[in-house]
């Protein structure tokens, strides 16, 4: 078992398999023989880690003894990344409103989990294809700050755009 | 917001914009304020704006998540066409995923070249897959590409012609860095072939480490236009309707001794006639090798010409229409030709073999006749390599008898091949399926005799599988009434018997009493199983009691 502390002051108790899922975790772990970890200081402590960290643990739970990605194979990464399709599991889990999945992405890549960031990474990707330049900002709250000549530009660069 | 009190000025909004406005009406109304001044003024508001409107967005939530993550979304965005319309959102998503190279790797030469340009700006110094389609790209486009030309890793020739992969070709677009070439050609102008000079020199040869070639064409002969020795992945697919030379695949094949997947696929015939006799081409490096034919025989005339005896998987497969389907026509190899193919394919023994007859739904297989009746079989060696051999036959529209048929004769070629095959005998496990249709009971009877025959060319077994309710019948055929047998199927030693989909029916007590029957003659014999497996939806208790007498042990699972 591995205690986990957040930067909150909330203690969690998991099993060592879970812990591992996060690499960071697991290389802390690791390289200083301890069963106590106190990671996540994320963006300075500016949000509570709490909720996305509970939330980081389903997913390290659910996916616990899995085989985690290997970092020296580029092509598996790039397939990975290319790939858009999330398991159905994963699909409801990452189902939540806009600041926490943002949070979940911070987390997961604070943690080393590169599963679940490619999941969240995905699931915003998904939220942007076939949308337009106005509909993606309207979805994440986002305004036109181009100037005019910008704009012109562009237009211009992305006539020849479309897929063939 | 309204009463928010912003640093410096003590002001709040409203009042701010107030003083601005009386300031700015102040300077408008001064004589000395020109039509020039005033356009500044708007150019100038205008900058202030974007800055304040960049400024806003910089706070948003997902603009909060750090740049090298940010970068990551567009990643999984396949279209480019979406990819594009992120760099339109904001400032900070433009800069952002305009720094980040390899999203703009894709690159159409047929876009014209604002967009090729634009392309090679944004893709700085990552691999460029480049994809021409259809029109042979002008000069100035070349001129364009000419100073990247080292980044292409991937090359694309859709639809094209051979003049267009002549030009190509002579642009130097093959060049030491190329790793993978993909050519569809279009043979035919009008409904008619056009003909093709063969090149001085093979196109391009300077791709001296490509290692991955597509081609679909429809000629082998065209294979005589490259040579690529360094190649890894070879995947053709051929329309053969002319100079269908299996030679000339033989060929290529040789020149290309560090193959370690070949993938071909043909539509049409063959001429290996006149070449019979030349030497096998060995592929030692190759642990993938699928061959299948849509539209014609030779199958297995091809993969008697080749050896890759360290093939991990290895699949044989074909498609013919059912007015091919005539009777007696040689669905397997004839006993010669398996064992040329699974010595040929393999280092060790053969210890598995799965006969399976079964309806399937493939559509990477082949066009889309619908359903297809499949058969197959598997050898499966001690060192892991697989051998597949199948066919297929389109079975829409197919009448009953003649899906019968099919499948008939489909057990009864399979089965003859096993048997007759002198590598088989350190076969350990036989997994036999039959999911296709149901038989009438003339050809169940000939089923079960080729059961039995194919049992006595077998020796002892770890394991034998039965799965699929007509076979229950052949096995158990005696406890049935389905005729008169010539011969009683003599079981083998085996250690585990696996038993799946019992019948549900009227059938389904007198196979478990035969498999009780089956269990007390192997014990009375001196070779009891040492475990029976049954998969069936009821287990009537007396009859597993029984069972359990002579048998080690008895698992049964619900359907």
């Amino acid at each position: 078992m591995v205690l986990l502390v957040t930067s909150d002051n909330k203690n969690f108790v998991v099993d060592r398999e879970v812990a591992d899922r996060s690499v960071f975790v697991k290389n802390t772990l690791e390289a200083r023989g301890l069963s106590i970890a106190t990671p996540p200081m994320l963006n300075g402590g500016c949000f509570e880690l709490t909720s996305p960290f509970l939330q980081v643990l389903e997913y390290c739970q659910h996916h616990r003894g899995e085989p985690l990605p290997t970092t020296d194979d580029a092509n598996a990464d790039e397939n990975r990344k290319r790939t858009t399709d999330i398991g159905e599991w994963d699909r409801k889990f990452i189902t939540v409103d806009h600041e926490m999945l943002f949070e979940i992405i911070l987390a997961a890549n604070y943690l080393d989990i590169k599963p679940l960031l490619d999941v969240g990474c995905k699931t915003i990707g998904n939220m942007v294809k076939g949308k337009s330049p106005e509909e993606v900002r309207k979805l994440f709250d986002i305004v036109n700050d181009f100037t005019p000549e910008e704009e012109a530009q562009i237009k211009k660069e992305n006539e020849w755009a479309e897929d063939p | 917001m309204g009463t928010q009190i912003y640093p410096g000025r003590g002001l709040s909004l409203s009042q701010l914009v107030f003083a601005l406005n009386k300031e700015l009406d102040l300077v408008v109304h001064s004589p000395s304020f020109t039509l020039d001044a005033i356009s500044q003024l708007d150019r100038d508001t205008s900058a202030a704006l974007t800055t304040i409107r960049e400024w806003r967005n910089s706070l948003v939530p997902i603009n909060r998540i750090p740049l090298d993550i940010l970068s990551l979304i567009p990643t999984h965005l396949s279209s480019q066409e979406d990819r594009f319309i992120a760099t339109s959102v904001c400032r900070h998503w433009r800069k952002t995923f305009l720094e980040h190279g390899a999203l703009w790797s894709k690159l159409f030469l047929h876009k014209g070249n604002v967009y090729v340009e634009t392309l090679l700006r944004r893709v700085k110094g990552s691999p460029l897959d480049v994809i021409v389609d259809r029109k042979i790209p002008t000069d100035t486009t070349i001129t364009l590409l000419s100073p990247r030309i080292r980044q292409i890793k991937y090359l694309e020739l859709r639809q094209s012609s051979w003049e267009a992969i002549t030009k190509l070709s002579e642009m130097g677009l093959g060049q030491p860095f190329l790793r993978t070439l993909k050519i569809a050609v279009v043979e035919r102008r009008n409904g008619f072939r056009r003909p093709v000079t063969p090149p001085p020199h093979p196109f391009f040869s300077d791709a001296a480490n490509l290692e991955q070639f597509f081609l679909d064409s429809w000629s082998y002969k065209r294979l005589e236009y490259f040579v690529f020795p360094r190649l890894t992945t070879l995947t053709l697919s051929m329309h053969c309707t002319y100079d269908c030379n299996a030679p000339d695949l033989f060929d290529f094949l040789k020149a290309s001794p560090m193959l370690r997947t070949v993938e071909i696929r043909i539509q049409g015939g063959n001429n290996l006639q006149e070449h019979s006799r030349e030497p096998i081409v060995v592929l030692p490096n190759v642990e993938v090798f699928s061959l299948h034919m849509f539209h014609g025989w030779g199958v297995y005339y091809i993969a008697a010409r080749i050896s890759c005896p360290y093939s991990k998987h290895t699949s044989l497969t074909y498609q013919i229409p059912d007015y091919e389907l005539l009777p007696g026509i040689e669905i397997f190899p004839t006993s010669v030709t398996s064992n040329v193919i699974v010595r040929q394919y393999t280092r060790s023994p053969v210890e598995e073999v799965t006969l399976r007859v079964e309806p399937i739904i493939d559509l990477a297989m082949g066009p889309t006749f619908g359903p297809l009746v499949g058969c197959s079989l598997t050898f499966r060696c001690s060192d892991t390599g697989i051998i597949k051999l199948g066919f297929q036959v389109p079975g829409i529209d197919l009448p009953q008898t003649l899906l019968e048929e099919i499948g008939c004769e489909a057990f009864l070629q399979a089965s003859t091949t096993i048997r007759a095959h002198p590598l088989l005998c350190q076969v350990k496990h036989l997994h036999i399926e039959y999911k296709a249709i149901t038989l009438q009971s003339r050809q169940l009877l000939s089923m079960a005799q080729e059961v039995g025959s194919l049992f006595k060319s077998l020796g002892p077994l770890d394991g034998l599988t039965i799965d699929g309710c007509d076979l229950h019948v052949v096995f158990f055929a005696s406890h049935l009434e389905l005729g008169e047998l010539e011969q009683t199927i003599v079981f083998p030693s085996i250690k585990e018997l696996a038993i799946s989909r019992l019948p549900t029916g009227p059938d389904a007590e007198a196979c478990m009493e035969a498999i009780v029957d089956l269990a007390e003659s192997q014990h009375a014999k001196g070779i009891p199983f040492e475990r029976v497996k049954i998969h069936a939806t009821a287990f009537p208790a007396e009859i597993v009691e029984v069972l359990r007498r002579w048998v080690g042990a008895v698992d049964c699972y619900e359907d």
